[in-house]
């Protein structure tokens, strides 16, 4: 039993938007749906501008406002803090879309990575390269090419059509004993995991040291994604 | 600044809305007059008794259509989640949608008088104004902006009038076509304030429904900074058609019309003011659900964390 959660550290971080890649491969994200993101503001007028690079995430709120509205418990907490999402449960009603106020959950119209270039049987160039159809036929029984199957250890490899999919905070790398591989692949080390209800931890130490924000607090969530050192 | 349209949900879930709270309001009417002069009421207290179950069984099948996976919205029956409005409220619809046909088909067979029917009444009564509720609290239990504490009332006085409405004018136009008299005050009955009167009944939903309106006006553009610039985002996109079919056209003409009526001391309504007040209120109850179900997914631009 823990309560994880994730320290991002704005100072370190240099908004390359290399977790948002990496989210992407490990957790075969199609192209449109994200569960790591981020957004970026400018404020002020010249000369005394500012710029703010702020990564996201599902939060995996204590109080989770997706967990409260979804009539089937497709949305639940697990035993280890996290938000986590059923699909065999989730009938598709999008509630919960609705209440999170952090737009984190994505809905699957369609079936994921099945496109219309696989179907496509025209090569781009004659005689250089293959088909669309050709490629697609090279995939050896997974879905599309860097397919990774650890995702599979604890959700659908790749997500169904007609529900909805969010961050699991890596939860497959977790159950052996990884961190998410967001904070594995920060180059600037500005994304630390760790459980907020051991006092020893970092993430502990730090939220202690340091002054905090969580995103849109006002909601009530208890959002588990804090921000330190902004500047 | 450029607000985000989530988008998750379209006419359907409107319509859901809009036929469920028709029948909400056809059941509650047909109970109401069944209490009182149920021989010369017959044809009135019938619509509204077949009217409730199709309708709100349209409203449940364009709800099914709409989640994506639409077979299985079953295992919302056992998938019990209490903490959720929407959980509880599939079994009031359902609930609602077996009593009003076991009701229908009662009226259809024999119209009953005993203690058996006057308890499906009750209890359909009890199912109708939870299911007309449970509309608004579904909505603000998201915890969107513009779905606040407010909504409930807004849905259900809309529901009724709606209900009463669609029964009121399907009676008016089959009496216009049989060519029989067209009567709105429900005739001699003797229901306490005057209350089987159409007039009286609009008059008092509409005040209610123009209350709940008006507050919600008042009170959402004046709480929080992101409660304020959505609201002001949605009246500078919707306002007209709002303020026009909403609140002038929905509410307040037929306001207008009934205490007119009223004041004259009119029994009867003519047909054609009836049939204006009824299409006005139905018109004025689908924009509001409508515009509230696409408000309600306007949010911030994503920039806007703090
Ligand atoms: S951020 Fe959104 S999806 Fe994640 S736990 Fe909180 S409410 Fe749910
Ligand atoms: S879309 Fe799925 S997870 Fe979300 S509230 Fe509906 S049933 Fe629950």
């Amino acid at each position: 039993m823990a309560n994880y959660g994730m320290i991002i550290d704005l100072k370190n971080c240099v908004g390359c938007a290399g977790c948002d890649i990496a989210c992407k491969t490990e957790n075969n994200l199609d192209h449109d749906v994200h569960w790591s993101f981020h957004i970026t503001e400018t404020t002020g007028v010249f000369p005394n501008v500012g710029y703010r690079y702020i990564p996201k995430l599902c939060n995996h709120c204590e109080n989770a406002s997706c967990v409260k509205v979804c009539p089937t418990q497709a949305m639940y907490k697990d035993e280890n803090g996290l938000t986590l999402h059923d699909p065999d449960k989730c009938i598709g009603c999008r509630s919960c879309e609705l209440a999170c106020p952090y737009n984190c959950i994505s809905f699957n119209e369609d079936v994921q990575h099945q496109h219309q270039w696989q179907m496509d049987t025209e090569p781009l160039l004659e005689g250089i390269t293959s088909s669309g159809k050709e490629i697609a036929e090279k995939f050896d029984n997974v879905p599309f090419p860097n397919y990774n199957p650890d995702r599979a250890k604890t959700y659908d490899g790749v997500r169904r059509k007609g529900i909805v999919e969010k961050c699991t905070l890596c939860d497959h790398r977790i159950l052996d004993g990884k961190d998410p591989w967001c904070v594995v692949s920060c180059p600037a080390d500005a994304r630390i995991f760790g459980d907020f209800d051991d006092p020893k931890s970092e993430v502990s130490i730090l939220l202690a040291e340091n002054s905090a924000f969580q995103l849109l607090k006002s909601k009530g969530t208890k959002p588990k994604v804090y921000y330190i050192n902004e500047f | 600044m450029d607000f985000i349209n989530i988008g998750a949900w379209d006419i359907r879930i409107t319509l859901d809305l809009f036929f469920g709270g028709i029948g909400v309001g056809a059941f509650l009417l047909s109970v109401l007059l069944s209490l009182y002069n149920r021989e010369s009421l017959q044809s009135t207290i019938k619509i509204g008794a077949y009217t409730a179950p199709v309708s709100v069984g349209i409203g449940l099948l364009l709800l099914v259509s709409k989640i994506g996976v639409p077979a299985k919205f079953i295992t919302t029956l056992w998938n019990v989640n209490l903490q959720s409005v929407m959980s509880i409220g599939v079994f009031l619809q359902i609930g609602f949608m077996v009593i009003t046909i076991w009701y229908a088909v009662l009226i259809w067979k024999e119209f009953p008088v005993n203690n058996q029917f006057r308890l499906l009444q009750t209890a359909g009564t009890f199912f109708a104004f939870s299911t007309g509720l449970y509309h608004g609290l579904f909505l603000s239990s998201l915890g969107r902006v513009l779905w606040t504490e407010l909504t409930p009332g807004m849905f259900i006085a809309s529901s009724i009038a709606a209900g009463i409405a669609f029964v009121l004018l399907l009676k008016t136009l089959i009496d216009l076509v049989t060519k029989d008299e067209v009567r709105t005050d429900l005739i001699q009955s003797t229901l306490p304030l005057g209350l089987h009167r159409f007039q009286v009944m609009f008059f008092i939903i509409l005040l209610v429904q123009l209350v709940s309106v008006i507050l919600w006006q008042f009170y959402t553009g004046r709480l929080e900074l992101e409660q304020a610039l959505i609201y002001d985002y949605f009246m500078k996109q919707y306002g007209t058609i709002w303020t026009s079919l909403v609140l002038v056209g929905g509410i307040i003409i037929p306001i207008i019309i009934t205490l007119v009526s009223l004041v004259k001391h009119e029994k009867n309504m003519a047909p054609i003011p009836t049939i204006i007040i009824c299409v006005l209120i139905l018109v004025g109850s689908f924009v509001m659900k409508h515009l509230l179900i696409i408000g309600g997914q306007i949010a911030l631009p994503v920039g806007f964390v703090f």
